[in-house]
């Protein structure tokens, strides 16, 4: 396996970001970022992007009374 | 048929505990998503009540021990795309993000003079309201994927099982989602004033 370049780097980073390489590919992309500003500030990019889905799109409240209502329908209704 | 005052029976009342105590802790994440799909309170609760009323009528057969939220979210899935989809109005969508460069935000956001370090305080500093809208406004199949990957940590195969697709499609849809989201995220941060432009 040689050294990957930049632009099969960044055909990976997406991958890369999302945890689902395999270890060896994990591997050739991590030892391409530590040599190479350029790809490093592109997988931060793609990584704060993901941040900010995660943080800004999840953890809404449920509304008020809506699990003891779930709880009733179920109880009511037989399997 | 039981009236509704009678007890459970002691089978019955097993499931009733299990349910409340393995699937009601998962009702918030499920709502979040809920809404996401439908974009609306009203139908997001009414498709959690099926979603659950569904999951309960499964849940004697479901194995304990396998994936329980993948399972809860694959009815989740199911429950919208047959029942609640048909009524939606789709909504003014962006346009495909074929047309859009492979890194078009982080273009965007060097050519507008952001600093690489300061990328994470111009997106951090949009506001969720904003993010959530974006997020809504891309293609149905794309926003699925993205709200399972980024918001729910499923992994590509686990979106392939929830979704019903081959793990190639998940990995096509979240890579266009992710770039329909970029176009409605700069054209957020654009018109914050977050950017120049």
């Amino acid at each position: 396996m040689g050294d990957m370049g930049c632009q099969e780097t960044r055909r990976e980073l997406e991958r890369y970001v999302d945890g689902e390489c395999l270890q060896a590919l994990t591997v050739q992309v991590e030892t391409h970022l530590a040599g190479c500003a350029d790809c490093h500030d592109h997988a931060e990019f793609k990584r704060h992007m993901k941040l900010l889905i995660a943080t800004k799109c999840g953890g809404e409240p449920l509304p008020e009374g809506l699990a003891e209502r779930i709880r009733d329908r179920i109880r009511s209704a037989n399997p | 048929m039981a009236n509704a005052s009678s007890a459970p029976a002691p089978a019955e009342q097993d499931l009733l505990d299990r349910f409340d105590r393995d699937v009601l802790p998962l009702l918030p994440s499920l709502y979040g998503a809920a809404l996401r799909m439908t974009r609306n309170p009203a139908d997001a609760e009414d498709l959690l009540q099926e979603t659950t009323l569904r999951a309960y009528r499964g849940f004697a057969s479901f194995q304990e021990g396998t994936n329980l939220k993948a399972w809860l979210y694959r009815i989740l899935t199911n429950s919208f795309i047959n029942t609640y989809r048909k009524k939606q109005r789709e909504p003014k969508t962006v346009d495909g993000p074929e047309d859009l460069d492979e890194w078009f935000l982080y273009d965007r956001l060097g050519a507008e003079n952001v600093a690489r370090s300061a990328e994470e305080d111009v997106l951090q500093n949009i506001p969720d309201a904003d993010v959530k809208d974006a997020l809504e406004s891309i293609p149905e199949n794309f926003r699925m994927a993205v709200l399972l990957a980024d918001v729910e940590g499923f992994s590509y195969k686990e979106i392939a099982e929830i979704t019903g697709v081959p793990i190639g499609t998940v990995m096509s849809r979240l890579h266009r989602g992710r770039k329909a989201l970029e176009k409605a995220l700069y054209g957020v941060a654009k018109e914050r004033g977050l950017v120049d432009g």
